[in-house]
């Protein structure tokens, strides 16, 4: 295996292993392990303790992975990688539930015993929230659809130059694996791939903007502002990461038509790939779960006003999946991390889930055969 | 504005959404013509049922506070706000009957009674509406 691709996987690794283990400390400080309490909890030693064991062992359980891997790569066969990085990959994300659902369960046996979510409950909306600005404009979407349209332009336009037999698969050396006679369905299947990956910037987007309000019932005003900056500098890193993107995919037929060698096009998704993963995770830190790690304060003399959030732990199941068929809200904060998640009593939150694999699996379908892919 | 909703009250939770959308109005923190989120969007960002947000906008419509669009959705009454005709003080006489009575009983002479409610309107009129 190449070295770029052994240095890529390896930062890859760190990457994940360290956002895994710095999770509880990115929540909003109302939620620990995906227990509701109240705030004023956070800094409880023994809650304390359970954030630092769960970055400890998640993190130890990470760098053993990358040990096993570095060695793998070194004395070994590069042939074993493959099965090496599925092992350590599958055992971190063991550890990370075990913990995970170990500090839940003590999170719960906790809260009871002592009460952290005993003053009085609240639920509380800002009704000119819809009128604010919660995400980037849809329109910012253009400069996308425009790259898809010129590379499908460019696609038409030198269909002839390209050449006979095209490489639908490398693998990992750069070999190609997959070659099939040319036609139209994979001279343009980049430009199909940008079309779907512009539909689903455009459904998240929508997800960041029409997700549910959550305001902290404590200090309403401030948690409001703070969340706003969060989505939009999420939608924002979205859909730059996106165009690059998109762009990246508008680099397979001019490989093709100009015989560029594939590790351009390798650099090039692997750029992509590290920006978007670095940039989650100093976006991460920077606005924390929701905007609570964004230093901002609230209007002048908002003082905490001795209420918290309602406690909906029992529609959360595990802390992580919720349900609540109250709700009519499809899209709803993380507890546990940085982002989204949907409200699974709703039918649409699955169709949103399994509807683009279907979409996916459809049109590979009608590709292969329309076109004998 | 602030919508806040005590689960815990015995009051109705649309029965709270319709008071407090009245009160906003009343303290001018909800402006004539301003739009109201829907009534999807609100019953999610509440976390509630969407019949309970939608029996307090159909109130709130009822009694001439709100209107509601098919286009543009809920808003504040943007012309005149219904008058207080003879319905509405029969209405009124009728609420304050039981608190009158539980005033007298607890020894509340007319004259505090009074300062209560003049409290209670003063507090409304800071928000911008003179009273």
């Amino acid at each position: 295996m190449s070295a770029q691709i052994t240095v890529t996987l390896l930062v890859a690794l760190a990457v994940t292993g360290f956002m895994m283990a710095v999770v509880p400390y990115l929540t909003r400080r109302t939620e620990s392990f995906g227990v509701s309490i109240e705030s004023r909890h956070w800094h409880d030693p023994e809650i304390r303790g359970m954030r630092r064991k769960y970055a400890l062992g998640t993190g130890s359980v990470a760098v053993l992975a990358i040990l096993a891997v570095l060695i793998v790569d070194v004395f070994f066969d590069a042939a074993y990688l493959v099965w090496v990085l599925l092992a350590v990959v599958i055992a971190m994300m063991i550890t990370q539930s075990g913990l995970y659902l170990l500090f839940h369960f003590r999170m719960k046996t906790l809260k009871k015993s002592r009460g952290l979510l005993s003053s009085e409950q609240q639920i509380i909306a800002e009704t000119a929230f819809h009128r604010e600005k919660r995400a980037v404009s849809n329109w910012w979407l253009l400069p996308h659809l425009a790259v898809a349209a010129a590379t499908a332009a460019f696609c038409l336009i030198f269909y002839d130059r390209f050449p006979d037999q095209l490489v639908m698969q490398y693998d990992a050396q750069g070999n190609p694996t997959r070659v099939v006679e040319k036609n139209y369905g994979a001279v343009l299947m980049p430009v199909i791939m940008q079309l779907f990956m512009v539909f689903t910037f455009w459904l998240v987007n929508y997800g960041i903007a029409s997700s549910k309000q959550q305001l902290d019932a404590a200090r309403p005003h401030e948690s409001l502002r703070k969340n706003l900056v969060f989505r939009r500098r999420w939608s924002a890193f979205l859909l730059i990461g996106g165009f690059l993107l998109v762009l990246a995919f508008a680099l397979m037929p001019l490989q093709m038509v100009y015989r560029l060698d594939p590790s351009v096009q390798m650099a090039a998704f692997t750029g992509v790939t590290l920006f978007m993963t670095l940039g989650a995770m100093i976006l991460s830190f920077m606005t924390g779960q929701g905007g609570s790690r964004i230093r901002m304060r609230g209007p002048a003399g908002e003082t905490a006003a001795g209420m918290v959030n309602r406690d909906d732990d029992r529609y959360w199941k595990l802390g992580v999946f919720y349900y609540n068929p109250e709700d009519p809200a499809i899209f709803i904060e993380k507890r546990f991390g940085v982002g989204w998640t949907m409200n699974w009593a709703r039918p649409a939150a699955w169709a949103l889930m399994f509807g683009p694999l279907v979409l996916i699996f459809l049109v590979m379908f009608l590709l292969e055969t329309i076109f004998d892919l | 504005m602030l919508i806040s909703i005590d689960l815990q009250s015995d009051e109705p939770i649309y029965q709270q959404l319709f008071n407090q959308i009245v009160e906003g109005i009343a303290s001018g923190a909800l402006r004539p013509g301003e739009t109201l989120p829907s009534v999807r969007s609100l019953a999610a960002d509440l976390g509630i049922n969407l019949h309970t947000v939608g029996k307090a906008y159909t109130h709130l419509k009822q009694e001439g506070y709100i209107q509601i669009h098919r286009q543009k959705g809920a808003l504040v009454q943007p012309g005149p706000l219904p008058e207080a005709d003879e319905t509405f003080f029969g209405r009124l006489e009728k609420r304050l009957r039981p608190l009158v009575a539980e005033a007298i009983c607890r020894g509340v002479d007319e004259g505090r009674f009074r300062e209560v409610c003049g409290r209670l309107y003063r507090q409304f009129g800071k928000g911008g509406i003179e009273s």
